[in-house]
């Protein structure tokens, strides 16, 4: 495979403040990364200098193997071979949908009839046929959309970034558009780097991912491992991990916290596993099954189907809690408890419990994540 | 209210047309469908070169000065430079300062044995500037600011995204801002030609002044000799006003029109403030080039005026503050003509304030079915000259069935109130609209359910949440109206001289030091009353600001 992009030790500061920290990272032909972490993390400051609009303060950019940016010099934007589409889509208010498409093509100096076919064919493709005319504002969110993807593949970028380029979109809207963005890309087998803080869209778009934290790379791989082991505490919290309880860690890996003693995964650094004193346990609301004092059948079979999904000899833990609050989410409930030593939780049931009800949370040790207390900090 | 702009602005304007339609309908006998008078323009030929001077100044500096405007709102808003500040004082100064005083400095500067001569042994300034693209060049320097502010007011947010756009998209920086960045300015420059246009036909200061040493007649300064040579024809200045009109409604017609066609709301919430960047190189050489610039856009005609005050009578006589000594002899005739003005201008600005405060709310608080009428009526009063509402004052003031019932105003002060009132409601409009669009409804609501009374509700709520506009918007009207040469020359009553008419009246007599002097001390005492208003109504509201903390 070739390599597209290659991100060598890049830095950049503003003022005193450094938002990103010696980044490295490399992107073959044909693969979709998607870049995610919260807001402030460096993610849109790296895709600024991917596309040459800001420049690095120290390592290099490669475009197919030849250095594009550096401290000492950069290449302008136009002539990188790289396209964007933007967060609002950036489409030129004064243009038709047919002339901001064709915008790219016209600088390349193509002939008008072989514009003209191109216009019609990315139309095609992206399902804009008609709008040719019409002027970005007469547009729907989606449709700009489109017309903003459509400009960018007009100049065939060997790479394409993609600035949050569903944000702006209503949650439905979204949904359609990241399925039918990662088919459009996969099937032209365009090369893509995109940076978005929505883990979902991330998920349904990346060969690849790669999760941002205060402007260094967190964990790299594929979407299924990222979630499956979450590579820090801020990475576990990014890919839905919302409870976050204090433990202190015992001999044997295990660790006690919220009154019990619980056994869990370490996915941090190597060697980090195990280690005494202080630390942090994170899992997602729908890892826990939640199971009645009273011993009720329901609460039975949710901790039979649990133990059963475990590796033989293995126990799954068992999480004394109080019910604080239900809040009805359509699919279920969301409640609101906290555990004996006080500290607040949320797990999903399938029906409400009342405040003042006492019982068990059901947790797999694999679903329950655990970093030492520095690291997390 | 409706009745109220409809007399002021409206009535004047409309019998200016009517007069022109129906010869005779206020004076003589009424002639319906003698075009006669109109159609002189293209027998008389001093009204024929009036036309054709007023389209080719309004044109030359239409295109100048947004040309020149543009170019230095764009460097501005891109580049930080030394004596960046100073272009925009000047601006706003060149902005204040009524257009005959700035023509007056180019006069005393340019004219035979002017200070260009005798100061600098430079003969050729006369020739240079008296003539058609002189006057073009110095129009230009007087009102490229109105090009200025409305491009630079647009470049103030960017989208810098859109930009970014095309650089990926393979656009140069040069082609960048051919396909992008220019087009989406295109309304911003429109916008700022038509007012630089509007203001240039328009002017009467210029060739008020300029027609002391060059004949260079306009339409305003036609209508204005029609009015004052022996035989006086009313009837022939309205015809030249109903040109002057037309030429005006043309240029607002092609402003709509490309407004329409060209309106882009491209500002998106990624809207950044444009920062001025530090050039790579030539920053020394842009901040010279800026200083030379105002050095002549500013410094000659306002210098002109200083030096001329000071200047003795005798050539290279050195300086003497003998002109401003005798401003205040000879019957006080300048303390005369200033205390009339100050009169008037504070009538205008107090009448105007209630008018305009009320007019503003109801553009901002009401769904009143003529809004829109009123709203337009009171930009299109913004564009109306002085000369063209002096006229329409006169059609309407003076006539016969007036005197009966004591209305006959046309002869009396208070013709002239009447018409500082009316130059003074729009810009007061428009600047109250500005302040209580950000005064949201519900506050105003909130009172109401409270048990407040409509002029509870202004009194308590709403005006002391637009104080500061009230007395900016009073101040500015004070301020203009002072100065309103156009109109106070039009309609002063015999007896009753105003400021500006002082002024002009020594200048057509050739007493450029004697101008000059009453000018500044004219302007000066101006600026000091605004001063210490503005300063006495700061210290109460900071005070006040105090004991409720």
């Amino acid at each position: 495979m070739t390599s597209i992009l290659e991100i060598r030790q890049v830095g950049k500061s503003y003022g005193k403040q450094e938002v990103l920290g010696g980044v490295d990272l490399t992107v073959q032909a044909g693969e979709i990364i998607s870049v995610l972490g919260p807001s402030g993390c460096g993610k849109s400051t790296l895709l600024q200098l991917i596309a040459g609009l800001q420049q690095p303060d120290r390592g290099e950019i490669l475009l197919r193997g030849k250095v594009a940016a550096s401290r000492s010099g950069m290449l302008a934007p136009e002539k990188r071979g790289i396209n964007m589409v933007f967060q609002d889509y950036a489409l030129w208010p004064h243009m038709t949908v047919f002339e901001n498409i064709a915008y790219g093509m016209r600088r390349g100096k193509q002939d008008q009839t072989a514009i003209r076919a191109s216009v019609a064919e990315l139309a095609a493709l992206l399902r804009l046929e008609g709008l040719e005319q019409r002027l970005p504002p007469q547009l729907s969110g989606g449709q700009q959309q489109r017309v903003a993807i459509a400009r960018a593949l007009a100049t065939k970028p060997d790479l394409m970034l993609l600035d949050e380029p569903l944000s702006n979109l209503d949650m439905q809207l979204r949904v359609e558009m990241r399925t039918e963005m990662a088919y459009l890309f996969k099937k032209l087998g365009t090369t893509v780097f995109h940076v978005t803080h929505d883990p979902e869209e991330a998920f349904s778009m990346a060969d690849r991912l790669v999760i941002m934290r205060e402007g260094a790379i967190d964990q790299t791989g594929t979407p299924q491992q990222c979630w499956r082991l979450p590579a820090s505490a801020s990475a576990a919290k990014l890919l839905g991990a919302g409870n976050r309880l204090r433990a202190m860690g015992r001999s044997g890996g295990r660790v006690a916290a919220g009154g019990a003693e619980l056994a869990g995964v370490w996915p941090g650094a190597p060697g980090t596993a195990g280690a005494e004193g202080a630390a942090l346990l994170l899992f997602r609301p729908d890892a826990a099954d939640f199971l009645p004092r009273d011993g009720s059948s329901s609460g039975d079979a949710a901790a039979a189907e649990a133990a059963a999904s475990l590796e033989p000899g293995m126990e799954p833990n068992r999480l004394p809690v109080h019910v604080m609050h239900s809040v009805f989410e359509g699919k279920g409930w969301r409640v609101l408890a906290r555990t004996a030593d006080g500290q607040p939780l949320t797990f999903l049931h399938h029906r409400p419990l009342a405040a003042g009800d006492e019982g068990m949370l059901t947790i797999s040790p694999n679903d329950l994540y655990l970093y030492p207390q520095q690291e997390a900090n | 209210m409706l009745a109220v702009l409809f007399v002021l602005i409206l009535l004047p304007l409309l019998a200016v047309v009517v007069q022109v339609l129906f010869p005779g309908i206020f004076f003589g006998t009424l002639k319906i469908g003698d075009l006669s008078l109109l159609l002189d323009i293209f027998r008389r030929p001093l009204w024929y070169a009036s036309l054709k001077n007023s389209v080719l100044l309004g044109l030359g500096t239409t295109v100048l000065a947004t040309l020149l405007g543009g170019a230095l709102a764009f460097a501005r808003s891109r580049w930080a430079f030394r004596t960046a500040r100073l272009l925009d004082v000047s601006v706003w100064l060149l902005l204040i300062t009524p257009s005959f005083i700035l023509a007056q400095g180019w006069v005393m500067f340019a004219a035979p044995d002017g200070l260009a001569s005798q100061w600098l042994g430079w003969n050729g300034a006369t020739r240079m500037v008296f003539q058609p693209a002189g006057l073009i060049a110095v129009m230009t320097l007087s009102k490229f600011p109105l090009a200025f502010l409305t491009v630079k007011a647009a470049l103030e947010w960017r989208v810098e995204r859109l930009s970014d756009a095309a650089r990926l998209s393979g656009a140069s920086p040069w082609t960048v801002l051919r396909t992008v960045e220019l087009p989406l300015l295109l309304p911003a420059i429109c916008s700022g030609a038509m007012l630089v246009f509007m203001d240039t036909v328009g002017d009467f200061g210029l060739p008020a002044s300029i027609a002391a040493v060059f004949r260079f007649p306009t339409l305003p300064y036609s209508i204005y000799s029609a009015l004052y040579t022996s035989p006086i024809r009313f009837d022939m200045a309205g015809a030249l006003s109903f040109y002057l009109v037309l030429l005006i409604a043309l240029a607002m017609s092609v402003q709509l029109y490309a407004m329409r066609k060209s309106r882009f709301d491209f500002l998106s919430s990624r809207a950044v403030k444009s920062e001025p960047r530090r050039p790579a190189k030539g920053g020394a050489l842009l901040a010279l080039g800026n200083a030379a610039f105002l050095a002549v856009a500013i410094g000659i005609p306002l210098g002109s005026n200083l030096l001329m005050s000071l200047q003795g009578d005798s050539a290279g006589g050195g300086f003497t503050l003998e002109h401003y000594r005798a401003l205040f002899r000879d019957g006080g005739r300048l303390a005369q003509g200033l205390a009339h003005s100050l009169e008037i201008a504070l009538a205008a600005a107090a009448i105007g304030l209630v008018v305009g405060f009320l007019t503003a709310y109801v553009l901002n608080y009401t769904r009143f079915k003529l809004k829109k009428t009123i709203d337009v009526l009171s930009l299109v009063s913004l564009a109306v000259p002085g000369i063209v509402l002096g006229i329409g004052y006169i059609f309407i003031w003076n006539q016969a069935w007036l005197q009966p019932i004591g209305l006959l105003l046309y002869g009396t002060p208070w013709i002239l109130a009447l018409g500082g009132v009316a130059g003074a409601i729009p810009v007061i409009t428009r600047i109250m609209a500005g302040a209580m669009a950000q005064v949201p409804e519900r506050l105003l609501a909130a009172a109401q359910l409270q048990g407040a009374g409509f002029s509870r509700r202004l009194r308590t709520v709403l005006a002391p949440l637009v104080k500061g506009a009230l007395l900016s918007a009073g101040l500015t009207a004070f301020g203009s109206s002072v100065f309103d040469l156009a109109l106070s020359s039009v309609l002063y009553p015999p007896n009753y001289m105003t400021l500006p008419v002082v002024i002009n009246k020594a200048f057509e007599d050739l007493r450029f030091g004697y101008a000059s002097a009453a000018t500044l001390t004219g302007a000066g005492l101006v600026v000091l009353i605004i001063l210490s208003v503005d300063l006495l109504a700061r210290g109460t509201r900071r005070s006040s600001r105090r004991t409720t903390s």
